[in-house]
């Protein structure tokens, strides 16, 4: 189960995620960002409440970032360590914007 | 001493001399006396001396004869000159000569003074010639002499006496004697310290020397440091005399002593460097032997645990026991006859030939008829080795062994006692060429135990001569006959040890004994499901469910679940393109080792996913490829990946170790 919590102020949209993000969660994801994406210039994700992410969230993840490459910038906040650690190993966290 | 020795003899010396010159001197005046004796005789006409006595008249004759008399009297030593004819009782005086007033007259007559005078009374009497006399009477030291008168017709006259004062003669003896003693007394002093001066020289000081080498000598005996010693050696003693003699033995036995010291080092330090050698030998061959305890932690289905305890030299017993492969287990117990460094040397021989030709496979006889063949090359020696030795297939219990001439081992059977099993058994390893072993199976279930030992154990002996013997190990086997195996050795040890006492341990004592527990006691659980996307979180609910019985960490079950999720997603989307196919989903869990391992197995287009290429971590953001990045995670995360296709299936496991 994932919950999505959107917060849009201006052309900042702040994304909170509950549950986990994976193979059958992570479609929901990429739909609702596919949709709010366009106009926002500085997307934040909150991590805080995410329990969990595989391959799956990591390919949306991915894509966010090549589309906010375009139009402005993404941050991630709140990441555990134990999905930091999943960033490190594949090597996420040298092109996510992690504080 | 010499002091004393020389006072004697110069007493002694004194004494001699005193007495010789006494009477060297008392002969001198004696013959003086008799001289004057004489010649005054020589004027006497004897025959005329009665007639004076009778008469009491002095007549012409008489008054000549009296001034001759005198004038000897007056020009000699003597002191007095008189002329006496003896009676019986009385001397009657005839003539004296003294000039005084107390010359004696003619016809006096007196008794005899006592003593010598009274003794020699009857021989006067008679006329004979009489001895000196000499007497210290009213007047004075005086010898006495007495020269005998005859009348012409031969008969006694009388006696001309002639008195020599001896006053003189005493001083002159007194004086001698004082300068005898004063001379004597002077050489005697010289004698003595010149005496003494050449000793302490000659005898004394070499003597003194040699006591203070021979008390160093000693001192350097006693200490600790056994050095050779140059104490006589440096002594200059050199005189040719008994000290000389002593010296040159003492100084020989120094150099003797030197030698022996020099031999003893040599053997000492060859003696230390062999025990030095044979402690090492000791210790690899102990080292030779399996000795970490628990000895495969990884593994439940089996327990062993072997000890040996060492006689004071190396010996021949050894133990061993190692993992022929993964299902089946080696046990070897053994005992090379005889002691010391060669049953020690064939010891290691046939443990390792054992192990190396158990290693390759075949059965407990087979093992044994090659380590036979080989050990019987060149056995000189005539060594052999009593060998018990068994392979264990773990995953059945299902046993061989074959016992050539070893003790019988103990068995226990679920909660029953230890038993000796007791069967032929086949002669001793390396006894004879081209033997054969005879092997036996037996079976071992669960709860099982064998327990093996060598002879150190049932001939222990206690200061009586009696041995332990197989009913006393039983009895100390069964008092816990459920314990492990390291209590249950633990055991049998305290048994002996109180049994035996203070006895010296004369054997190696090793004992060696595995409890059968079973195949390991896994938990294994099957899921089998349509390999569909939709079915990933019944996937994910089930894996968890069993992670969360062994008590799985949060971080070890995410990775899991992320693993599951690849993997399953990989067969649901890959495997049966463009069909659907079922995935079979298997966890085993070593709660033990806190060991999970789970396998997935589907029926879809072989694909080993162990042989893609790992994404390129490292590419910028816009080059970044998704694809194969859940894998890599996977093989990132987990301890173990294994994959084998067969029978038409796929079959890849994972294993992560969660503690």
């Amino acid at each position: 189960m994932l919950n999505i919590t959107k917060k849009s102020e201006g052309t900042t949209l702040e994304v909170a995620l509950e549950g986990r993000l994976d193979t059958t969660t992570a479609p929901q994801l990429e739909a609702e960002l596919k949709s709010d994406l366009p106009g926002v210039t500085n997307l934040i994700m909150d991590f805080e409440k995410l329990e969990y992410i595989s391959s799956a969230g990591l390919r949306v993840l991915l894509s966010a970032q090549k589309i906010m490459n375009k139009q402005g910038e993404m941050k991630l906040i709140h990441v555990s360590d134990v999905i930091n650690e999943i960033f490190e190993v594949t090597g996420f966290s040298d092109i996510l914007n992690i504080e | 001493m010499v002091v004393s020795l020389a006072l004697i003899l110069g007493f002694l010396l004194i004494v001699a001399n005193y007495i010789h010159y006494q009477d060297v001197m008392l002969e001198h005046y004696e013959h003086d006396a008799m001289n004057i004796g004489a010649i005054a005789a020589s004027q006497i006409d004897p025959d005329r001396i009665q007639h004076y006595l009778d008469t009491g008249e002095r007549d012409e004759e008489y008054e000549r004869v009296y001034r001759i008399l005198s004038d000897i009297r007056a020009n000699s030593e003597a002191k007095y000159l008189y002329v006496v004819k003896p009676g019986t009782d009385e001397v009657w005086y005839v003539m004296d000569t003294d000039p005084s007033e107390n010359a004696i007259p003619l016809g006096y007559h007196e008794p005899y003074y006592a003593g010598a005078f009274k003794e020699n009374a009857p021989r006067m009497v008679r006329g004979e010639r009489i001895a000196p006399i000499v007497s210290n009477e009213e007047f004075g030291w005086l010898m006495s002499v007495y020269y005998p008168l005859h009348t012409s017709a031969g008969e006694p006259a009388g006696y001309v006496g002639v008195d020599i004062q001896m006053t003189e003669m005493v001083n002159d003896l007194r004086l001698f004697l004082s300068q005898l003693i004063g001379l004597t007394l002077v050489v005697a002093v010289i004698a003595c310290i010149v005496y003494i001066t050449i000793t302490n020289r000659t005898i004394a000081e070499p003597i003194r020397q040699l006591s203070g080498a021979a008390n160093q000598l000693v001192e350097a005996e006693q200490s600790a440091e056994k050095t050779e010693t140059r104490i006589f050696e440096n002594l200059t003693i050199r005189s040719q005399d008994e000290v000389g003699a002593l010296y040159r033995s003492l100084s020989q036995m120094e150099h003797d002593m030197n030698a022996y010291i020099r031999d003893l080092l040599t053997v000492t330090a060859e003696r230390e460097r062999i025990g030095a050698e044979l402690n090492i030998a000791t210790q690899i061959q102990a080292d030779m032997l399996p000795r970490i305890f628990p000895a495969f932690p990884g593994r439940t289905d089996f327990e062993i645990y072997a000890t040996m305890t060492p006689a004071k030299e190396v010996g021949g017993d050894f133990y061993d026991f190692f993992l022929i492969d993964d299902d089946h287990l080696g046990l070897v117990m053994a005992d090379v006859s005889g002691k010391g460094v060669p049953a020690a040397l064939f010891m290691v021989i046939a443990k390792t030939l054992i192990k190396n030709r158990a290693q390759m496979g075949g059965g407990p006889a087979e093992i044994l008829q090659y380590v036979n063949e080989q050990l019987c090359e060149g056995n000189e020696a005539e060594l052999f080795v009593t060998v018990w030795l068994a392979i264990v297939e773990l995953s059945t219990g299902k046993g061989l062994a074959a016992n050539a001439g070893h003790e019988h081992p103990a068995i226990r059977h679920g909660d029953g006692m230890y038993e000796l099993v007791v069967y032929r058994h086949s002669p001793a390893v390396a006894v004879m060429e081209g033997m054969r072993f005879r092997e036996h199976s037996f079976q071992l279930n669960p709860g099982d135990a064998i327990f093996v030992y060598t002879d150190g154990v049932t001939e222990a002996t206690d200061k009586n001569n009696e041995l332990f013997k197989t009913d006393r190990m039983l009895a100390a086997l069964n008092r816990e006959p459920s314990a492990e195996p390291e209590k249950l050795l633990k055991n049998v040890k305290d048994a002996i040890d109180s049994f035996v006492g203070d006895a010296p341990q004369f054997d190696d004592i090793t004992m060696m004994c595995i409890q059968y527990t079973g195949p390991e006691a896994k938990k294994m659980k099957e899921l089998t499901i349509e390999a569909r996307v939709e079915n990933l979180s019944e996937v994910l609910a089930f894996v968890d469910g069993q992670l969360e019985e062994i008590c799985c960490s949060m971080k070890a079950q995410i990775q899991l679940d992320v693993a599951v999720e690849e993997i399953f997603v990989n067969i649901a989307n890959y495997a049966y393109t463009p069909n659907v196919g079922s995935a079979t989903i298997r966890t085993e869990l070593e709660p033990k080792t806190g060991m999970v391992a789970i396998t997935f197995v589907d029926s879809g287009i072989p694909y080993d996913p162990l042989k893609k290429e790992d994404p390129d971590v490292s590419l910028p953001v816009e080059e970044r490829q998704i694809g194969g990045l859940g894998i890599y995670m996977v093989k990132k995360s987990m301890d173990d990946m294994l994959y084998k296709y067969k029978d038409g299936q796929n079959i890849l496991t994972i294993k992560k170790c969660i503690r």
